[in-house]
């Protein structure tokens, strides 16, 4: 018993500390079929079952993003079978910035690159969730397991695609 | 149309409602620790292609034990040969052999530990070798099957006495399976299509 609250300790600690993390990629992640709540859920059950295995070896950042990466891939890959659920907005969950910056302004901004985003394959939002984050490429490297030659081209081309995307989501806008 | 690095900068500004969060992350945790860690497990399709796998095992070992315990009702009842009992009896045996080793394989893999990639390669590899198994299992059977079917009418040839409930009932078993096999691993399989051809793309850059 004494056990399992340990555990819950260590796991709150660890949520706590990283749940703008678990959060953020899960919000890149969420689709109508792949609502953020039941991610976030996933997310949290995986990080349960791997607490006891986790013995430190990589930082605990790089283990959290692995878990979160993983879990919502694996939930990608499988979204077919899971019922549409309710999915939080961006409104909902992101809070105005310190800095005073506009706050509708920022949501339409983010609203913009969830959009983007949303075009790319599982793999690629995977780099680019961590470029946003400013991770550097070698904490990259160890979480996807790439090397870093290879992270800095793919994340060059998706930067290309994602100005793209939003040349054409601008072209498609004027002809309308 | 804004600037990446613009987009950027908002992504990393951006902050997230922590009251809803740790409210979540405290409800899960009760939750986690008052439930079984196989319930937990339960949820993620690792475990429930291991479970199957464990599923099959034990069936395979009940089915060991009834070829052994039905061959003499086979071999003087129905007349069916002794090597055909044995040849059930060692494919039960084998399965449980396969079932219960990819069972240990899926289940001792630790997903969250391993980096992306190398987490969608194992992927991979179990749903390669699922498939293969998979494969396997339905053909084995299907030829066990049909091994019986033909002793059977052969029996009846000999006997004059054609045992047509069996006969029929072999061939539905055999079409049955088909079917089954057919829907249950059409999902599968275009899944392993769809994954291997997003990792030949990555791979050929790393």
């Amino acid at each position: 018993m004494k056990r399992q609250s340990d555990k819950e300790q260590r796991f709150l600690a660890v949520t706590d500390s990283c749940k703008e993390i678990i959060a953020k990629v899960c919000l890149l992640y969420a689709s109508p079929s792949a609502p953020f709540e039941d991610l976030y859920q996933e997310v949290l059950v995986s990080l349960w079952l791997g607490l006891d295995s986790f013995r430190g070896e990589a930082k605990m950042s790089t283990w959290i993003y692995r878990t979160a990466l993983n879990t919502c891939i694996t939930w990608h890959r499988t979204s077919g079978r899971h019922n549409p659920g309710n999915t939080l907005s961006l409104d909902s969950l992101i809070v105005e910035p310190a800095d005073g910056q506009e706050a509708t302004a920022m949501k339409e901004e983010l609203a913009e690159l969830n959009r983007l985003v949303a075009r790319l394959g599982p793999i690629d939002k995977a780099l680019i969730t961590l470029w946003l984050d400013e991770k550097p490429y070698d904490e990259i490297s160890h979480i996807m397991g790439l090397s870093e030659a290879n992270i800095a081209v793919r994340i060059h081309r998706i930067k290309e695609k994602l100005s793209r995307f939003a040349a054409e989501d601008a072209e498609g806008r004027q002809t309308l | 149309m804004r600037d990446l690095e613009e987009l950027k900068e908002s992504w990393r500004k951006a902050k997230i409602d922590p009251s809803r969060l740790e409210a979540d992350n405290r409800r899960t945790a009760d939750r986690l620790a008052s439930t079984k860690e196989s319930v937990n497990r339960a949820q993620f399709n690792q475990f429930k292609l291991a479970t199957d796998y464990w599923r099959a095992f034990v069936v395979s070992v009940i089915g060991t034990i009834l070829a052994v315990l039905y061959t003499p009702v086979l071999v003087l009842r129905m007349d069916i040969p002794v090597w055909l009992c044995a040849l059930v009896a060692v494919f039960f045996v084998v399965m449980a052999f396969i079932n219960l080793s990819f069972y240990r394989f899926v289940y001792n893999i630790h997903f969250a530990d391993l980096p992306v990639v190398t987490g969608l390669m194992k992927a991979f590899q179990i749903i390669r070798r699922h498939k293969i198994l998979a494969l396997t299992r339905l053909a084995l059977s299907l030829v066990l099957i049909a091994f019986l079917a033909v002793q059977l009418y052969i029996r009846s040839e000999e006997a004059e006495g054609v045992p047509a409930p069996y006969i029929a009932g072999i061939v539905a078993a055999i079409i049955a399976i088909v079917i089954t096999a057919a829907l249950k691993y059409r999902r599968q399989f275009a899944f392993a299509r769809a994954i291997k051809s997003e990792l030949s793309s990555i791979l050929s850059n790393n």
